[in-house]
């Protein structure tokens, strides 16, 4: 068991609710998190899953109905002011002034940190917004604004990075280098979290990830543990398809069409596969084992996620880091948005 | 703290909307101005004729009927007196005689314009430093950048109290500069005119204090409106909240009920700024003619306003640190 100081968060029993027309929603259920120091540590759910509302919690901006959190060990919100030094935060979209250039809002902040001026030279460089950076924020692409949402985090020097859906409206090559830019600052020594319903950003990048649905914990622990070591099915190519998938399902496999070849289900070992259709006198062209991506992991976790009124698995039997993707599979394409 | 206020300052100097309010407020200072030289200045020929015969009617009028119009004056005099018993009304009916300088303008000494000037500085004033500062808080939560400060500072008070200490603190040059340019622009238009620029008149007392209140007051509208741009997130609500105020409150409530006066943010304002001021209800009772009213005066000490609205004013600000301290923000 790590001690408390080897996570930069953590949180337990954490909860949040939100008065709404219709009574109480809860946004956060009973929320146990732990991101490790160091990495990339993506924070996923769908929509409304109470990613941003935890991540607001932690910076102090809403207020937690119950439950602890920890930075670096330091029990927030109390401790904030003196831990929020380490901390650099892009909360949903960035919110900066709109009729200040990009430098002065920079200026500002850094004006109520006590950061110099130069520093504000600097990480615009560093996010290529120095040319720039005079022009007014409202006149910047949604790909800059990004850019300088990050540049304003970097103002700390933080070791925490707090992403909170940063490619959310970004172009491909937007989203390219934001990834890039979140990997660089992690290989760097800071810890990042990102969170996002955009599975294929985070899987490229991330090194832990955790899963919520409803406000809870279904998954956590490294991409691996998550989605699981073994495959999940396997392509298969052969000259006779109608032949290949009955001497498969005779084997008791599941298969179904993928194009001019088959795809098998379920089946983690290829050998299986080979001596199946060899039994059968066919043979292989191809056989492509397909390793269960984040998307299908997700989709059957979140799929299985309680009701917060319901009843429903306890959340703590998803939240051992055993949890893998079956029945489904994927690739784990980049921009998959459930 | 300081680190937080001047950042604040600086923040509010960069802001459009603030730009706006002070170069609207120099406008008025300057028509002000304008109105004051325009009072300076000797009649056309046309507007010399038109007095002249304005006057000489007058005095036809008053040769024709004006014996009548004294009798029936001093008629009425008399039944006062006997209502009242009081044997020392005047109601000055021999001064009816139309008078020359009547028709003529007369240039208002320095000491007498001065103090109206500052009292119409102060309304404009207040309302741009109630806009200012309600800006100034509005602007940050209806933007959401408040968040994004607060992951900067999160400590809510300090930047509670940066953000409206700025606000008050930002107003004062505003209203320095503005007092300064109507009173100095002033005397330099009657010294180059020619006329008298000696401080004599009602109200000529005290000018620099009158100034320095008219200030304060300006400070105060600000720290409110920023407190009010905290409570309500938006500019437009804050402005929506002063002019219902002024119409349901001021204008309605006040005038159907006027002890509410003691209680009035504008008449204690204006009692602030004039060093104190009255209001007046009626008394009515059963005389020989039927019911007569008669209004009685009330006098509200300067003391009085400062407190009702210093009291108010600490009132809010607590109230709006309050919600801010714990309210979600994001």
């Amino acid at each position: 068991m790590a001690a408390p100081e080897e996570f930069a968060i953590t949180t337990r029993g954490l909860r949040k609710t939100y008065r709404t027309r219709r009574g109480r929603h809860v946004a956060v259920d009973d929320l146990s998190l732990r991101v490790p120091v160091g990495g990339v540590h993506g924070f996923l759910g769908p929509n409304g899953s109470g990613k941003t509302t935890t991540i607001r919690m932690l910076l102090g901006l809403v207020r937690a109905d119950s439950g602890h959190m920890r930075l670096f060990g330091r029990t927030v919100p109390d401790a904030l002011p003196e831990v929020i030094g380490r901390v650099g935060a892009i909360v949903e979209s960035p919110t900066f002034f709109p009729a200040f250039s990009g430098r002065l809002n920079l200026e500002l902040l850094a004006g109520a940190i006590g950061a110099p001026r130069t520093r504000v030279d600097e990480v615009l460089e560093e996010v290529g917004l120095r040319e720039r950076g005079g022009d007014r924020y409202s006149g910047y692409s949604l790909g800059m604004k990004q850019r300088l949402a990050i540049a304003a985090t970097l103002l700390k020097q933080p070791d925490l990075l707090i992403f909170d859906e940063p490619t959310n409206g970004l172009d491909p090559a937007g989203i390219h280098e934001i990834r890039g830019t979140m990997r660089a600052l992690a290989d760097g020594g800071r810890t990042v979290l990102v969170s996002s319903h955009i599975l294929g950003e985070v899987e490229q990048v991330a090194d832990t990830v955790s899963i919520v649905a409803h406000g809870r914990l279904l998954a956590t622990g490294t991409l691996a543990d998550v989605v699981g070591k073994r495959t999940a099915a396997a392509r298969v190519v052969v000259p006779d398809t109608a032949a290949a998938r009955a001497v498969l399902v005779a084997a008791g496999m599941t298969v179904e069409d993928d194009g001019d070849a088959l795809r098998v289900l379920g089946e983690a070992d290829p050998g299986r596969i080979t001596w199946a259709l060899a039994q059968g006198g066919i043979f292989l062209r191809e056989l492509v084992p397909l390793r269960a991506g984040l998307e299908a992991a997700f989709l059957e976790l979140t799929g299985e996620a309680p009701a917060p009124d319901g009843g429903g698995p306890p959340a703590a039997s998803a939240a051992t880091g055993t949890a893998t993707a079956t029945g489904t599979t994927g690739t784990g394409t980049p921009g998959v948005t459930v | 703290m300081s680190r937080l206020l001047r950042v604040e300052l600086r923040r509010l100097r960069h802001r459009r909307l603030v730009l706006v309010a002070h170069l609207a407020v120099l406008v008025v200072a300057g028509l002000a101005l304008f109105a004051a030289w325009d009072g300076l200045q000797p009649l056309s020929p046309a507007e010399s004729a038109d007095a002249e015969r304005f006057y000489a009617e007058a005095v036809q009028e008053w040769e024709e009927n004006g014996a009548e119009q004294v009798a029936e004056c001093e008629e009425q005099e008399a039944e006062e007196r006997e209502r009242t018993g009081d044997d020392t009304l005047d109601f000055a009916c021999e001064a009816q005689e139309p008078q020359r300088e009547w028709f003529f303008p007369v240039v208002p000494p320095l000491g007498q314009l001065l103090p109206e000037l500052l009292g119409a500085a102060a309304l404009v004033l207040t309302l741009a430093g109630l806009g200012i500062g309600g800006t100034s808080t509005a602007a940050e939560l209806s933007t959401r950048s408040m968040s994004t400060w607060l992951t900067f500072e999160p400590r809510r008070l300090r930047v509670y109290a940066s953000k409206v200490g700025a606000a008050a603190l930002g107003v004062v040059p505003m209203a320095v500069v503005t007092l300064a340019l109507l009173a100095g622009g002033t005397a330099a238009l009657y010294a180059v005119e020619g006329a008298s620029t000696a401080l004599t008149g009602p109200g000529s007392g005290g000018l620099v204090l009158r100034a320095l209140r008219v200030v304060v007051l300006t400070v105060a509208a600000a720290t409110a409106g920023a407190a009010l741009g905290i409570l309500l997130r938006h500019t437009a609500a804050v402005l929506g909240a002063v002019l219902g105020w002024l119409v349901v409150v001021e204008a309605i409530l006040v005038t159907q009920v006027p002890v509410l006066s003691l209680v009035s943010v504008r008449v204690n304002a204006l009692g602030w700024v004039e060093g104190g001021t009255s209001y007046y209800t009626q008394t009515c009772s059963p005389g020989p003619q039927g019911t007569v009213c008669d209004g009685v005066e009330h006098v509200i000490e300067i003391g009085h306003s400062a407190a009702v609205l210093g009291v108010g004013l600490v009132v809010l600000v607590a109230l709006a640190a309050a919600v801010f301290r714990r309210r979600d923000e994001g």
